[in-house]
């Protein structure tokens, strides 16, 4: 298993209960927003890739057939699980898996989601190939993830200040890289919606438990980023301590062509 | 090794249905389907995922399947009589 993956291991499964109590995953109008767009159908059996807290399967459990719940941290799993089960959600069932090799029969799923994961990811137009293969012919390949500008510097500069903060990081694209992806795997695209949202960088950075001299150094790269870093970035920084940042994602989907 | 039929599965028909290997799913000279899993018991009451065509057994851990190639590889070479207790692998 390759370093990124391990550290991604370690960095959820030190603290699963607090992704599946985390406001920044388990709410948010991405969520309902993926639903409306998807409209998923009752008879539908989904796969939620990178499901963590397990908050995008419990979106969608009560509206399809059965959910497959699949993380590559297995503490995470069981965190989920209980979440979900504690909640009425026994139909959904739960596998460790690793999203760039996904343990299913090709055209298993009317619909893959990964919701703020990819990021994480060694290969994430690996992943894309492997959920267009377990998607039907006509289903739906759905992702949330945070994206940064096409200008590769900017790009560079954002994607060291996130893996500042959390190791486990390993890139981040722009959205027509994303789009280049699904089309690569035989994806059409029929919806991308980016949308932004302002953090404060304390309890961000509190989340990964990031020590004092870490937290400072981030509070730098804003104050510094360049131009086209800080464009995207628009940091707001305060006199005597403390900043916030804009951190984009996007919801994509696509739709597996052919019969 | 105990026939999966006599006992409660640990998993749902239909979720083993669709359930492969990760490695021999890839696999373009083993028919149509290749990466079938069968689901086995052993004499001390756990379950595991072994996939003819790649040799790779997979561990039912808790409930969940653990379908990572490092860990189906792990047992590649491992007879499913002498495999170890689950317990022991993961000492959680």
């Amino acid at each position: 298993m390759s370093d990124i993956k391990q550290l991604t291991q370690q960095q959820f499964g030190q603290n699963p209960q607090g992704y599946v109590n985390s406001p920044v995953h388990a709410s948010g109008a991405d969520l309902p927003r993926l639903y409306d767009l998807i409209q998923p159908q009752p008879g539908w059996r989904m796969l939620d890739v990178a499901t963590g807290g397990g908050h995008t399967a419990r979106t969608f459990a009560p509206h399809v057939r059965c959910v497959t719940a699949g993380d590559l941290t297995f503490d995470m799993l069981r965190a989920a699980r209980g979440h979900l089960h504690e909640n009425g959600l026994t139909q959904i069932e739960f596998v460790q898996l690793d999203a760039e090799a996904l343990p299913f029969e090709g055209g298993s799923f009317d619909l893959v989601t990964c919701r703020i994961a990819p990021h994480h990811f060694p290969d994430p137009g690996h992943f894309v190939q492997e959920a267009a293969r377990v998607v039907r012919a006509k289903g739906i390949v759905a992702v949330i993830d945070q994206i940064v500008p096409e200008n590769r510097r900017a790009a560079r500069y954002i994607n060291a200040f996130e893996r500042l903060r959390d190791p486990s990081h390993a890139w981040a694209y722009s959205l027509p890289r994303w789009e280049r992806f699904f089309q690569a795997a035989g994806l059409s695209v029929w919806h991308r919606e980016p949308f932004e949202r302002r953090h404060q960088l304390g309890p961000w950075a509190a989340r990964m438990h990031c020590a004092p001299d870490v937290v400072l150094r981030l509070r730098v790269m804003l104050v510094q980023a360049p131009e086209k870093a800080a464009a995207w970035l628009q940091p707001e920084v305060y006199p005597h301590a403390g900043a916030s940042f804009l951190i984009h994602q996007a919801i994509i989907l696509g739709r597996k062509t052919g019969e | 090794m105990t026939d999966a039929t006599n006992a409660t599965k640990p998993i749902d028909d239909e979720l083993l249905e669709i359930l492969r290997c990760p490695v021999a799913v890839h696999y373009t000279d083993r028919g149509d389907d290749p990466g079938r899993l069968e689901l086995v018991q052993r004499p001390n009451g756990d379950w595991w995922l072994v996939c003819e065509d790649s040799g790779c057994k997979y561990p039912i851990r808790d409930g969940i399947p653990v379908m990572l190639v490092d860990e189906g590889e792990k047992w590649k070479d491992t007879p499913v009589d002498d495999l170890p207790p689950i317990a022991e692998i993961f000492k959680d």
